[in-house]
């Protein structure tokens, strides 16, 4: 196997790596700030309804801040109205939802 | 924190809309196994089956016999009358009624056949990510046969808030159980939760080992 049979592999990889973060980089962003939010066993219901979303890509919650962070598919965008009856589905209350914006761009905008 | 239309104390007696809760509790004096469909977020209406070893056969039973069981098979809805959502804290105000059969099991294993039976709750409670009370009440009640459970609970987080961690508690409960029990039992007990699992397992002061698990769906 030549140098450069032995390094096409590793290429692809670093490449599909790559092509993932530009993907992400491009998906975007949306912060809820929750009321109510105070234990897994209650945010674990909020994850669950904001993943069954067709436009969420992923889930992140922070429970010391009561945050709830949701990346977007790449190229979809979420309605805040449909976040907002997510997280009341769960039983709890949006104090705001921030975003959309993109991953790693600055405060995006606010809407409650 | 948990459940269903249940036991006389736990977490929440509901999840998330669309969500089952299922509780099974077991100690001594009382058993219970509970699965609460939530049908709207703060709605739930599920079967609860309690199993509860008196200590001694009252009147109902009419002969006298030690060591029977009351089974308690009821059809519960679960009603989240009103949640208050805070930055740092959550409080509820619960309240459900069951409606079933009590089947009589004396000691000899032979069913004294059902009766109706029915059986109202109560519960509030409010949680900060570091500090749990509440309070509940709760009436199993047949022709002849009146169960009443009353507690209180107070609990400490022994770590922070994290939601990839698993959390433990420390808790204190204080629980009356007319016919079933003399006295307040206090119970201390540990919980740890994570998600969907909230487990709870504690030794009363009477000697009684409980064990709590929810699981949600």
């Amino acid at each position: 196997m030549t140098f450069s049979q032995r390094l096409l592999p590793l290429v692809a990889l670093v490449l599909a790596s790559l092509s993932q973060c530009l993907a992400l980089a491009g998906s975007p962003l949306y912060r809820i700030s929750v009321n109510g939010m105070v234990c897994s066993f209650c945010a674990q219901g909020i994850e669950k309804r904001l993943k069954a979303l067709s436009g969420t890509e992923s889930v992140s919650i922070d429970l010391s801040k009561g945050t709830v962070v949701i990346t977007a598919r790449p190229g979809a965008t979420l309605d805040p109205a449909t976040l907002k009856k997510a997280v009341r589905d769960a039983g709890y209350d949006v104090r705001g939802i921030e975003g959309p914006s993109a991953a790693g761009a600055g405060a995006p905008g606010t809407t409650n | 924190m948990e459940l269903s239309s249940r036991a006389p104390a736990s977490a929440a007696p509901l999840a998330h809309k669309g969500s089952i809760v299922v509780s099974g509790e077991v100690e001594p004096a009382w058993s219970s196994f509970t699965v609460t469909p939530a049908i709207t977020r703060s709605t739930g209406v599920g079967p609860a089956l309690h199993w509860m070893m008196p200590e001694t056969d009252n009147s109902a039973t009419g002969d006298g016999d030690s060591g029977g069981q009351e089974r308690w098979s009821l059809l519960m809805v679960t009603q989240r009358l009103h949640r208050w959502n805070g930055a740092q804290y959550q409080a509820n105000l619960w309240a459900g009624v069951g409606a079933g059969l009590l089947t009589i099991v004396p000691g000899d294993g032979n069913s004294r056949g059902n009766r109706a039976a029915w059986a109202p709750w109560a519960q509030a409670d409010f949680e900060t990510r570091r500090f749990y009370i509440g309070a509940s009440t709760r009436l199993f009640q047949a022709a002849d046969i009146g169960r009443l459970i009353t507690s209180a609970r107070a609990g400490l987080a022994l770590t922070s808030a994290d939601y990839n961690r698993w959390q433990p508690w420390l808790m204190l409960e204080a629980r009356t159980m007319e016919g079933l029990q003399q006295g307040v039992e206090i119970t201390p007990l540990l919980r740890v939760l994570h998600r969907r699992v909230l487990a709870e397992a504690g030794v009363s002061t009477s000697g009684s080992v409980r064990l709590n698990l929810t699981y949600t769906y």
